[in-house]
């Protein structure tokens, strides 16, 4: 499995996209020196301290959701569109196998993705400007940052082997901007309406809520148990699917 | 022969057609499987090579390499590389030396640096044959081996065949090719 995992790393992350993903945390890194406000007057931004903090974190937080959402997309249509190399491995291992490992490689990448753009946005926010403090409850916004990216990374999946065109995506990114709109600014997670509540189920949204921050609408065990299920039905449908290349 | 393959009431179905091919027993070492477009041919090799689904029975003594006929090998990936890393999933992979041979034998070593995705036609299509030749099975299934070769790579190949103790199972339209080569033919 390991040798499998190992594979796919090199297959899948070649020294251009892993050039175009710095590019991409670079873009990143000049939007949050942006939205950092860092060149208003320092008094004016201890003063209205809070309102900029939040300002940041919401802002940076959108765009980090976006670029999470394209990446993701862009590196499973990479390991299922433009790379269709699974029938070499197919020879030499197990379905289960070539799948699984190719999913785990897939998620690890979009994971450190994540995990950089989530630091970028914390050290820009910590060494430029004077309003920001890193507290404990932002560590949980990277857990809930990384579930929302495998979550999104095994639904483009699932639809890929499932319909196995890539425009189908699109699909998914729609549905999250519906979840995105349903979900109210500074409300209350039971007083928002049953469809909110119905969309967020598959297609979850980081919401900010009263008495509760930036949060996922359920829990993270939810949306845990939700990926284990995702890989399952990927696992059933790409072990019934003919390979063709 | 301690190797067979044993195809019956085969049936595939497709959107807009359906394949149904008669019951065969491979036993030979080398077996050409000739037969038009459509009729077949690619079908039952990926089907043996438990790749697409059917209705039927097909039982394999020995195990079974696939070589499909068409490349779609990872882009920016060195020659030698995508060959080291098939060679390292494998259960039963084999030496250094070995794949350097495999290389010299298919003109390929002086290319082992370049990147796959700036290879010739032909150069893909014999880097298609040393990636499954690399794969220790007891069967390989070769689907138009030699679409993409020119003269050179054909006869590389047929001197492969001739040489090696291992099974093949080849579909083919271009039976001129192979034939001087001691082999049994199966029409479909």
């Amino acid at each position: 499995m390991i040798s499998l995992v190992k594979l796919h790393f090199s297959y899948l992350f070649s020294w251009k996209i892993i050039y175009i993903s710095f590019i991409t945390l670079l873009i990143c890194l000049i939007s949050f020196v942006l939205l950092s406000n860092f060149y208003l007057d320092n008094k004016l931004l201890l003063f209205y301290s809070d309102y900029y903090s939040e300002d940041y974190i919401f802002s940076s937080l959108s765009l980090i959701k976006i670029v999470i959402l394209l990446q993701s997309m862009f590196l499973v249509i990479n390991g299922f569109v433009l790379n269709k190399y699974d029938i070499y491995l197919l020879t030499r291992s197990n379905r289960t196998y070539v799948i699984f490992s190719k999913i785990i490689t897939i998620i690890s990448g979009i994971t450190i993705f994540t995990t950089a753009l989530y630091l970028l946005m914390n050290i820009i926010g910590l060494f430029l400007t004077p309003y920001y403090e890193f507290q404990i409850n932002h560590l949980s916004l990277l857990f809930d940052l990384i579930i929302f990216s495998i979550i999104y990374t095994l639904l483009y999946v699932v639809l890929l082997v499932t319909v196995k065109n890539m425009y189908s995506l699109l699909i998914i990114f729609i549905i999250y901007f519906i979840s995105n709109i349903s979900l109210e600014y500074l409300v209350t997670k039971s007083d928002l309406p049953a469809f909110t509540k119905f969309i967020n189920l598959t297609f979850p949204d980081i919401g900010y809520f009263r008495n509760v921050g930036y949060d996922l609408f359920y829990s993270n065990l939810y949306y845990l148990s939700l990926c284990i299920a995702i890989i399952q039905v990927i696992l059933i449908i790409y072990k019934k699917t003919d390979i063709t290349n | 022969m301690k190797y067979q393959i044993k195809v019956s009431k085969f049936r595939k179905k497709y959107k807009n057609k359906e394949v149904v091919i008669k019951d065969i027993l491979i036993t030979k070492r080398i077996t050409l499987l000739l037969g038009k477009n459509g009729s077949g041919k690619s079908t039952l090799l990926k089907a043996i090579g438990g790749l697409i689904k059917y209705e039927g029975s097909i039982s394999v003594i020995g195990k079974v390499a696939y070589m499909s006929e068409f490349n779609s090998f990872p882009h920016d990936l060195k020659l030698i590389d995508f060959i080291n890393s098939l060679n390292s999933v494998s259960k039963h992979s084999i030496s250094d030396i070995e794949i350097k041979k495999l290389f010299k034998m298919f003109n390929l070593y002086s290319k082992k640096d370049e990147l796959l995705s700036s290879l010739s036609k032909g150069m893909k299509a014999k880097v298609n044959l040393v990636q499954i030749l690399i794969d220790k099975s007891d069967i390989y299934l070769l689907d138009e081996p030699i679409n993409g070769l020119d003269k050179e790579g054909v006869k590389c190949l047929i001197d492969y065949l001739e040489k090696s103790d291992k099974c093949f199972v080849i579909s083919t339209h271009l039976v001129d090719d192979f034939k001087n080569l001691k082999s049994e033919i199966i029409a479909l």
